[in-house]
């Protein structure tokens, strides 16, 4: 990249860091950008006006504290069933995990194509993500949807008349993978036979299935976009 | 709280492992994050690594010690989250001694909670009077370029040349402080 292109990169963090939001574009290529990032941050942080924690995010910390402190559940599925999880506990861990954006929904900025259907414990993990590009828009006829895989999300991206949507492919029943089926126009669980809309919301199942948590999706030149976790580290096995 | 430990602390007495949790959680979130936030300068990030750090106590947390050493435990631990944030966030072919991990000179004997205004202080105090200008108007006051070209008389393309040599001279100079 020439000079110009990271002086613009620049400024558009320093706008982004004003605005109280995360790095959207990859990091500084060279220490010397990197100091200046730094030193932005610093100064910026340091300001006598300098907030505390929010009280939505302080109590929504400590809930989730909590829960990470109760035992894990007790029953494992069974060694036929494995094989359609992904790859042991970082599938089921990252799809379960997919509720990390929505307590967010209220403060997006980029516009959120349709409302992201509430999920059962929206949760604030540190994990490190970014906007990953799925497909074009013109990929995906309105009315239909597609899945994906980022990161280290199993997702599916839906278009309703143009309004774009974004959930975890998970099933929040055991965690199997689940299957997009177009003619049913849901997503449909193998292992126990749950069906989810394309919104996340339950379709038809047990009374206890939950929905589907919901992803942050844009839409910017053509292409839409979700943002993703990054690849968890391999689960010890157990 | 002095040398008491969590555990004398609880009403009850019981040591309840969730009152204890939450205890350390609220006495000590505030200045956590507020330490957090003047080194990444943002909410989002500063969230995210608050949560982290946190979520790292509740499993490596030690009832037994006192308020202050489990303070300055969690300072430690804020310390090396920020560090692997900017470790992670840079893309340069090789790690830049700056993010190798050590305490920046001058300033170790200040407590955490109250560098960051001095910090501020140290990096704008030898800058030239449009350098420390531009700076303070954008990232002190938030001012946006529009507004900061109003108050400093010029357009706004000069004040983000102004802007980028700015930082580029306080990192400069103040780069050892952070």
């Amino acid at each position: 990249m020439n000079g110009e292109d990271r002086y613009d990169i620049l400024n558009r963090r320093i706008e982004e860091m004003l605005d109280e939001r995360r790095a959207q574009e990859p990091g500084p290529q060279d220490p010397g950008e990197l100091e200046m990032l730094k030193t932005a941050a610093a100064l910026r942080g340091g300001r006598p006006s300098a907030p505390g924690p929010m009280p939505a995010f302080a109590e929504a910390l400590e809930a989730r504290l909590l829960r990470e402190r109760r035992p894990a559940p007790a029953e494992a599925p069974s060694p036929s069933r494995r094989k359609l999880l992904l790859g042991g506990l970082t599938g089921i861990a990252a799809g379960l995990l997919a509720g990390i954006g929505l307590d967010r929904a209220a403060e997006q900025r980029a516009p959120l194509a349709s409302p992201i259907p509430p999920a059962p414990d929206p949760e604030l993990v540190g994990n490190s993500g970014r906007w990953f590009a799925i497909c074009s828009a013109g990929e995906v006829p309105a009315g239909s949807g597609r899945r994906f895989r980022k990161g280290a999300i199993e997702g599916f991206i839906a278009n309703r008349d143009g309004q774009w949507s974004a959930c975890s492919a998970v099933c929040t029943h055991m965690g199997c993978v689940l299957t997009f089926r177009e003619e049913h126009t849901d997503l449909f669980c193998p292992c126990h036979g749950g069906q989810f809309n394309t919104d996340g919301s339950v379709k038809r199942g047990r009374s206890t299935l939950k929905s589907l948590p919901g992803l942050r999706v844009k839409e910017e030149g053509g292409e839409i976009y979700v943002w993703c976790m990054e690849e968890l580290p391999p689960a010890t096995p157990g | 709280m002095g040398e008491q430990s969590l555990r004398q602390t609880q009403p009850n007495g019981s040591g309840n492992a969730d009152e204890v949790l939450l205890a350390v959680y609220r006495q000590n979130l505030d200045p956590i994050y507020r330490y957090i936030y003047s080194r990444v300068g943002n909410r989002e990030d500063a969230e995210d690594l608050s949560s982290q750090v946190f979520l790292k106590a509740v499993r490596g947390l030690e009832t037994e010690r006192d308020d202050a050493s489990i303070r300055s435990w969690l300072f430690q631990l804020a310390r090396t989250t920020v560090a692997d944030y900017w470790r992670q966030y840079y893309r340069g072919p090789t790690l830049p001694l700056t993010l190798v991990p050590s305490e920046a000179p001058a300033l170790e004997s200040v407590q955490e909670e109250s560098r960051a205004p001095l910090v501020v202080e140290k990096i704008l105090g030898d800058l030239p009077q449009n350098y420390r200008r531009v700076l303070q108007y954008r990232f002190l006051e938030g001012l946006s370029i529009k507004e900061t070209a109003a108050e400093m008389g010029t357009s706004e393309g000069n004040v983000k040349v102004l802007q980028y040599r700015a930082l580029r001279r306080a990192a400069e100079l103040g780069g050892v402080y952070l």
